[in-house]
């Protein structure tokens, strides 16, 4: 073994070249596979039918008997027994749509995230792949892109109940100070624009100091840093309130910007891995990022699926505890009928339990295969949990929503993903050429 | 001092006070740079001695490698302290809240997982560290008050600026004269053999 050597940057192939190309064919491939199979399969199963006809695809139970659907929603608009809800009952094409908007929002969070706590850690370990974070982050643009759609006036209420809500809903009535469509209106442009604000700005000084080498610009972004991280985690905070949390407008838990931010970390990390893994595979990178380098990502994918086990549970465990009417409701629909239940169990074991157990060791951490395999796993986890939030939320949980588009929406998204991060990681290098701490995270070993 | 030698002898002896019949514990070999150190380390390890040490002022990355160290069995001990306290914990709140003492407390059941996660987690946690600590300090040796290397005022620039190579008389290649030369012949620039 012996001394290590240290490696000279200039030898290292460290552009994206070719595979930028590459990337977004794939990523146009897998767009436009998702765009067809949506239209398509979306189409047979009545997803774009207007609002008056009800979803009536995806479980036997109601395409057998579609008059139930649309007595249901009738009765809702009606004042069901008096009771009135803070969500929607009945599906729409926007449910599964906002389920892969916010699955890869995450990812993006969780980048931000990285580049800030870098800065503001002033960590070397992580200078190596910083760049790589910082290109994913400036995916935000995309993700605004995408949000539109949903915040369109005639059809954002397809999501949130709040918009129009039952009358004589007095809870939703309090709340209208905060939730009411304006509002969301002008926080969603503000999230956006801290968001993209803080990448782009990220990004421009990291590359711009590949050309100029200016140390300033390292003070400069650990100074703006840790006023970056608090930007990023009243963003993060409010953001899952609005766009998930309200999907039930009468439920609420203080610790739900935090279960996203948790998710959001560890499949941020997930993607890294697998960024790194393929650039390596094709040559890029390959003695920069070393298995010193995969270990400390694949600890941080450990940390945080625990993190975010001890999170959920926190949030279930308080309300569990108390059990008053109005908190466990969220939870009474995702525990007592047969879907839900099972689902929640799969986060529990396939969230938690696998992943912790599986990537415990540091030898799993350090493989290329075995890494990529848990964050692969991770990822589709991520999703799955952004479904736990989102579909339950229809019709009280009772909707079986499982839809082709469940499936050809998030390949789509995730094309147009990649198709977004060849953008930002082409014309530069892959790796912060002259940040200070280059040499130290270079050399960087685990004790 | 030392029996009278036909050769000069290669190396400085230390004889603890007052000790009768003294025998050789430690040979120790300064270095004076951690790179001699650790091409030093790989011959040692080549020539096959089991028991000996390196004591450099810093951590220097790659010298378990040099030395030849087996991975520890350290977080195995970790995993079973952990394994313990998590079924420990729940076992416990079992009997307790569920057989020994059933007390109704707000409508929850007597016994249940949610309730019992948060003493489970936390006696995980604790036994975990029970076992990283306790467990390093036995594989260790530890606490152990007083070594033969302190006898050596030489071996203190270990803790400054020196590097030094120590190998135990118990090891079955021990041999104060042929050790000596050998770890002359690798680049080290003063040899002790302390004995007691």
């Amino acid at each position: 073994m012996g001394h290590k050597q240290t490696i000279d940057l200039s030898t290292e192939n460290r552009s994206l070249g070719g595979l930028s190309g590459q990337l977004i064919g794939f990523g146009a491939v897998l767009a436009v596979l998702g765009l067809i199979g949506t239209l398509l399969l979306g189409n047979l199963e009545g997803a774009f039918e207007s609002h008056s006809e009800p979803h009536a695809a995806g479980g036997a139970a109601h395409s057998s008997d579609p008059t139930h659907s649309n007595g249901h929603s009738a009765d809702h608009s009606g004042g069901d027994h008096g009771m009135a809800h803070g969500y929607v009952s009945t599906w729409s094409i926007w449910h599964p749509y906002l389920v892969s908007a916010s699955w890869l929002l995450a990812i993006c969070l969780g980048a931000i995230f990285f580049v800030l706590i870098h800065h503001v850690t002033m960590a070397s370990w992580s200078t190596v792949v910083r760049r790589l974070a910082e290109a994913v982050s400036r995916n935000f643009v995309l993700m605004g892109l995408l949000f539109i759609p949903i915040l369109m006036p005639g059809q954002m209420d397809k999501l949130y109940k709040w918009i129009h809500p039952d009358p004589g809903d007095s809870i939703i009535a309090v709340k209208e100070a905060y939730l009411n469509y304006d509002f969301f209106l002008i926080r969603m442009a503000i999230y956006f624009l801290i968001w993209i604000g803080l990448s782009f700005w990220y990004h421009k000084n990291s590359v711009q100091q590949d050309a100029d080498g200016d140390l300033k610009r390292t003070t400069r972004m650990a100074h703006f840093s840790p006023l970056g991280l608090i930007l990023f985690a009243m963003s993060i905070t409010f953001a899952a309130y609005d766009i998930l949390m309200s999907l039930d407008a009468h439920w609420f838990s203080t610790i739900f910007g935090v279960y996203l931010f948790g998710g959001s970390v560890l499949s941020f990390h997930a993607f890294l891995a697998l960024i790194v893994i393929w650039l390596q595979a094709n040559g890029r990178l390959t003695r920069a990022v070393s298995d010193e380098h995969m270990q400390d990502i694949g600890k941080m994918m450990f940390a945080f699926t625990v993190f975010w086990a001890y999170i959920a549970f926190s949030q279930y465990m308080l309300y569990w505890y108390a059990n008053i009417p109005e908190e466990t409701a969220w939870f009474l629909r995702r525990q007592e009928n047969m879907l839900w239940g099972s689902w929640g169990w799969l986060l529990i074991i396939g969230r938690f339990l696998i992943p912790f157990l599986f990537i415990m060791s540091k030898h799993v951490k350090r493989s290329r295969p075995t890494l990529a395999v848990a964050a692969i796993w991770m990822l589709i986890m991520q999703w799955a949990d952004m479904y736990y939030l989102v579909m339950p939320q229809i019709n009280g949980g009772e909707e079986f929503p499982f839809t082709m588009v469940d499936i050809t929406i998030p390949i789509g998204f995730l094309g147009l993903f990649l198709i977004g991060l060849a953008l930002s990681l082409r014309g530069h290098s892959l790796i912060a050429e002259k940040d200070p701490r280059m040499p130290e995270s270079l050399a960087f070993e685990n004790a | 001092m030392s029996e009278p030698k036909t050769h000069e002898p290669a190396f400085d002896t230390i004889t603890a006070e007052g000790s009768v019949d003294p025998k050789p514990v430690v040979l120790i070999a300064e270095f004076e740079t951690a790179d001699q150190l650790m091409s030093a380390a790989e011959k040692v390890r080549d020539e096959g001695f089991k028991r000996w040490d390196c004591h450099t002022p810093y951590p220097i990355h790659g010298l378990d490698g040099a030395m030849g160290i087996r991975p520890t069995i350290l977080p195995w001990i970790v995993l079973g302290g952990g394994f313990t306290g998590f079924c420990g914990g729940l076992l416990m709140q079992g009997w307790m809240n569920g057989i020994s003492y059933p007390f109704l407390i707000s409508g929850k059941p007597f016994f249940s997982i949610p309730a019992s996660i948060p003493v489970a987690f936390e006696l995980t946690i604790l036994l975990s560290a029970f076992g990283a600590f306790g467990g390093m300090l036995a594989l260790n040796g530890l606490p152990r008050m007083f070594n033969p290397l302190f006898r050596s005022d030489r071996f203190r620039r270990a803790t400054a600026d020196r590097f030094f190579i120590s190998i135990e008389a118990r090891d079955r290649r021990f041999d104060a004269d042929s050790n000596a030369r050998f770890l002359r012949g690798i680049g080290a620039n003063a040899i002790e053999v302390i004995e007691e």
